[in-house]
């Protein structure tokens, strides 16, 4: 009897002790999965900070398609410049993305207005895609049916059929706005990587699609070039007058491009006509913004303008010419003094400007510019990026 | 019962798989005694359904289908079936798609395909040798989900979109103005509006410069964000009917920022481009009748397989007047793709249409609705129109629910208040009504589209070789041959890689000659121009030879797109 309940415990022991085993063995692999999951997301994620803690600007890493990784360097939002790298490149210790970011910092960008992209993409895949099919050079997502009448089989059954193509599209069609790109891939074995421009191409999707300039240019440097001139918005307080007992105009222009100091004015401005959106904003409650009006040209009438949550689009020619507005402000019933009017502009072709405007005397407005400005690459010595 | 815990954990992942699975129909349910489950009657199918249907045919038999998903990820993926030939020569296989709602917005479709895959896997025994079948159900799950839920299908993946750059998404969706329960269409009065309300007082119509009133047209619903713009910001994405890369007019909402840039529409393409359909049947769209997506440099083909398909459809469904029309269906449309690309001979089937069935749920025929209309969708004597046209379709729709349904299925066009002394008018078809028929009445609908699959399959090209006469006299031997088209489609008919490419539809016939064989005359090489018709026989090919006794004659016939046929002789 003592010999069976001695083996029943034995028994209940040993099922608990399987239990206990199991139980770990479950705890282990869930936590092993956890951590392998976790650590991928963690090695993009730790690349950016070291990026960042070099550089001092902030990074955001992202994933694409084909093993495409991308650095937003600088702004979040607003216009980048794109630079295109090879993963092996980019990978050797903090490699071109960690060395773009450290001179883009030396020279003065600003992170809030000014981004670069910096696009990273995996040589390997590139390589095996390539031994397989000659695909990729006219796999791009422009004019791709007549890539495909052209080049048969050349142009892929799909556009992106390679997913690094795929990842490159979507880096470069999903950011906000991309105002130029930089390929400083190697060119590899045939001596140029993907063609020269045409249906299908990448240059093609950069200049026919995007509408941005495409470059060639393994160092890099031209990059950052490209985001150290990027045309900015300039917005040009006028006049600011008291018409009525409550009611306020401020007489204001816009213009699209303003050249720094190292770009021709053919290259700050935008080569097409393009939009500019204006938010109009009363510094405080006392006040409302009751109309907006723009003329289209220096001769024009000004013309009453939609105005929804003090947002307004104006369509922008690309020669730079500044386009005349004007707000009309009322002041609440019983306020006192005068209002003040911030104005925003933002556009996908140029880093954004804006301007607090302040009535402190009738005959003497406070014009607020907040566009910073960059210092010159040449005047900060930078070297080359490679 | 050492393990009791053990046990009872698995008995408790056994229960909580039960309880996630849908629960079954009580017909598909049913062990009645058949190998697959049947679809059941009555209802449309959501994906997860589709899913189960297809997994249980895949288990009944895993010899011969195989189940697999294209894609994945958050998207759960495209559930799909390989049937058939399992050989990875893909040289020697037909290949042929089914596949259901192309447009995303067809459910009857979806059924109409589960349908013909469950006559073909009944008589899988009847399948031709060598023919594989793609079946693909749904090729939007999602999409399809919410128009068997009930919604307006839109065939529009639903995104978080800010589409009007206010910052703000999905801040201004359609709504129930007039409170009938549905989500119709809005006309907003705009002197520079699109469309004009036709005779009728129903059907839309492209309005000319001189036309009044005119209105532009949305979905049902509030300016809730106040922008002046009506539901131009609700929830809703890229329109898988404009999101392919042939004749793609993007970039835009509806068509993506790229081509194919949904990752499941992507997968989908590659799925099928990878395994190169010679054939596809896609189940979509509302005419009832048959549309053929032309390939490059393939008239005559294209031609010859609309009426084909035609004549058939009519002959299993009972249906009159077909329509049938071959041309690019719309920009940026999956069937497009697969025949200029792929070159793969590719075949719409509206399983519904406005002459699909009558008051007595039988066939009318759109013909007989709208007898005497210019532009009717099939005039006599001109079975192939070159384009569908709209304008005939939608008379012939008005026709159906005036004379069909006595009006019932159409809202009237009538005044709502859309607030700050903006009126507009909010009508249009109903849910059940046009693009897919009340679930009462698929059966119906469906009647005899598994036949006409079946009879396509097995009707796809097939060669063979005729001996007409094999002679020995000593050593000296004629051998008399004709290749013969057993199928009810011409051997130009089966698209592939080859499709378009001049010279792709011949036919060559060889003989091969050994050690103890020789060619004393003849060619070994014979080329057969143009392939043959259906049911077609080429013309006698004769050699002579000399032949040592108990030799072995190989003669084959190659044709385009794996077509083949070998034969050996001992004369």
């Amino acid at each position: 009897m003592k010999r069976r309940e001695h083996v029943r415990s034995a028994e209940r022991s040993a099922g608990f002790a399987v239990a206990l085993v199991s139980s770990l063995v479950l705890l282990w692999g869930t936590r092993c999965g956890r951590v392998e999951a976790g650590s991928v997301a963690d090695g993009l994620d730790r690349w950016a900070s070291r990026v960042t803690a070099t550089s001092g600007l902030p990074v955001r890493a992202a994933r694409e398609l084909g093993g495409v990784v991308t650095f937003r360097i600088g702004a979040m939002e607003g216009p980048a410049a794109a630079v295109l790298v090879d993963a092996d490149r980019a990978v050797r210790g903090e490699g071109s993305v960690g060395q773009l970011a450290w001179r883009a910092a030396r020279v003065g960008l600003d992170p809030r207005r000014v981004a670069i992209l910096a696009v990273v993409i995996p040589v390997k895949d590139r390589a095996d895609a390539r031994g397989r099919s000659d695909v990729s050079a006219r796999n791009f997502p422009w004019r791709w049916e007549e890539a495909r009448r052209a080049y048969g089989a050349g142009a892929g059954v799909i556009p992106c059929e390679l997913p690094w193509v795929a990842g490159v599209s979507d880096a470069l069609l999903r950011s906000p706005a991309i105002i130029g790109v930089v390929d400083a891939r190697d060119p590899g074995p045939r001596g140029a990587a993907d063609g020269p421009d045409g249906p299908g191409t990448l240059r093609g999707l950069v200049e026919g699609r995007i509408g941005a300039p495409y470059a060639r240019d393994r160092t890099a440097e031209a990059a950052l070039q490209l985001a150290i001139d990027m045309p900015r918005a300039r917005i040009h307080g006028e006049a600011w007058r008291r018409v009525g007992p409550r009611t306020w105009v401020v007489d204001f222009a816009v213009d699209g491009g303003e050249a720094t100091e190292n770009a021709s004015a053919t290259e700050a401005q935008p080569s097409a006509p393009f939009d500019l959106t204006l938010q109009l904003r009363a510094v405080d409650s006392r006040a409302r913004i009751a109309a907006f009006a723009t003329a289209e040209g220096p001769g024009e009438a000004l013309e009453i303008a939609p105005l929804r949550r003090g947002r307004t689009r104006v369509g922008m020619p690309p020669a730079g010419a500044p386009r005349r507005c004007r707000a009309v402000l009322v002041m609440a019933e019983g306020a006192r003094g005068g209002p003040s009017l911030t104005v925003e502009a933002r556009s996908n072709r140029l880093v954004g400007a804006s301007l607090r405007m302040a009535p402190t005397t009738a005959s003497s407005p406070v014009f607020e510019q907040e566009t910073p400005s960059d210092r010159a690459l040449s005047a900060s010595g930078a070297g080359t990026t490679k | 019962m050492r393990h009791w815990y053990l046990i009872a954990a698995a008995a408790a992942l056994s229960v909580v798989g039960l309880v996630r699975r849908a629960p079954l129909d009580a017909s598909e349910r049913a062990d009645d005694g058949r190998r697959f489950r049947v679809p059941s009657e009555g209802r449309y199918h959501d994906s997860v359904e589709i899913e189960q249907l297809l997994a249980g045919w895949a288990a009944a038999d895993p010899e011969h289908v195989t189940l697999d998903r294209i894609g994945g990820g958050p998207e759960r993926g495209i559930p799909a079936l390989v049937v058939g030939a399992s050989t990875t020569e893909r040289e020697e296989l037909t290949t042929v798609l089914l596949a259901g709602a192309p447009d995303g917005r067809s459910a009857l479709g979806a059924e109409a395909v589960l349908r013909a895959t469950h006559g073909l896997l009944e008589r899988l025994d009847r399948l031709p040798p060598g023919v594989r079948l793609l079946v693909v159900p749904s090729v939007a799950p999602g999409v399809l989900d919410r128009v068997v839920a009930g919604a307006r299908p839109d065939g529009r993946f639903h995104e978080p979109l800010d589409e009007d750059g206010d910052g703000l998404v999905d801040e201004d969706g359609p709504d129930d103005l007039d409170g009938d329960g549905q989500v119709l269409d809005l006309l907003i009065r705009d002197a520079s509006g699109p469309w004009c309300i036709a005779d009728d007082g129903r059907t839309l119509v492209r309005a000319d410069p001189q036309d009044a009133p005119r209105y532009r047209r949305c979905r049902e619903g509030r300016d809730d964000d106040g922008d002046g713009a009506f539901n131009e910001d609700g929830a809703a994405g890229i329109d898988l009917a404009r999101h392919f890369p042939v004749g793609w007019a993007g970039p835009g909402v509806l068509e993506g920022s790229r081509p194919l840039s949904t990752p499941t529409a992507r997968a989908l393409a590659l799925w099928i481009a990878a395994r190169r359909p010679n054939i596809a049947l896609l189940f979509g769209g509302d005419h009832g009748g048959v549309h053929v997506h032309p390939a490059t440099g393939s008239d005559a083909r294209d031609g010859a397989l609309a009426e084909q398909v035609r004549v058939d459809l009519a002959r299993f469904t009972g249906r009159r007047d077909v329509h049938c029309s071959v041309g690019p269906l719309r920009e940026g449309a999956m069937g497009d793709w697969l025949a200029q690309v792929l070159g793969t001979s590719t075949v719409e089937i509206a399983p519904w249409g406005p002459g699909v069935l009558g008051r007595d749920g039988r066939p009318v025929g759109p013909a007989s609705l709208d007898a005497g209309a210019p532009g009717s969708p099939s005039a006599p004597g001109q079975r192939v129109a070159p384009a569908r046209s709209p304008i005939a379709m939608e008379t012939a729709w008005g026709r159906w629910l005036d004379d069909v349904r006595g009006g019932v299925g159409f809202v009237d066009w009538h005044p709502v208040d859309l607030g700050g002394g903006v009126t507009g008018l909010v009508g249009g078809w109903e849910v059940r009504s046009r693009s897919n028929p009340p679930e009462g009445e698929i059966g119906a609908a469906l009647e005899g589209l598994d036949r006409l699959v079946e009879e396509l399959v097995a009707g796809l090209p097939r060669l063979d070789i005729g001996v007409i006469e094999a002679e020995r006299e000593g050593r000296l031997v004629r051998v008399t041959v004709e290749v013969v088209n057993r199928g009810q489609f011409p051997t130009a008919a089966l698209g592939g890689a080859d499709a378009g490419v001049e010279g792709a539809s011949d036919l060559e016939l060889s003989i091969r000659a050994g050690c103890d064989i020789s060619l004393l005359a003849g060619s070994p090489r014979v080329r057969i121009t143009d392939g043959l018709a259906a049911k077609g026989v080429s013309r006698r090919v004769s050699w002579l030879l000399h032949v040592d006794e108990g030799a072995t004659l190989e003669i084959e016939v190659t044709g385009p797109n794996g077509l083949r046929a070998a034969r050996e002789l001992r004369p």
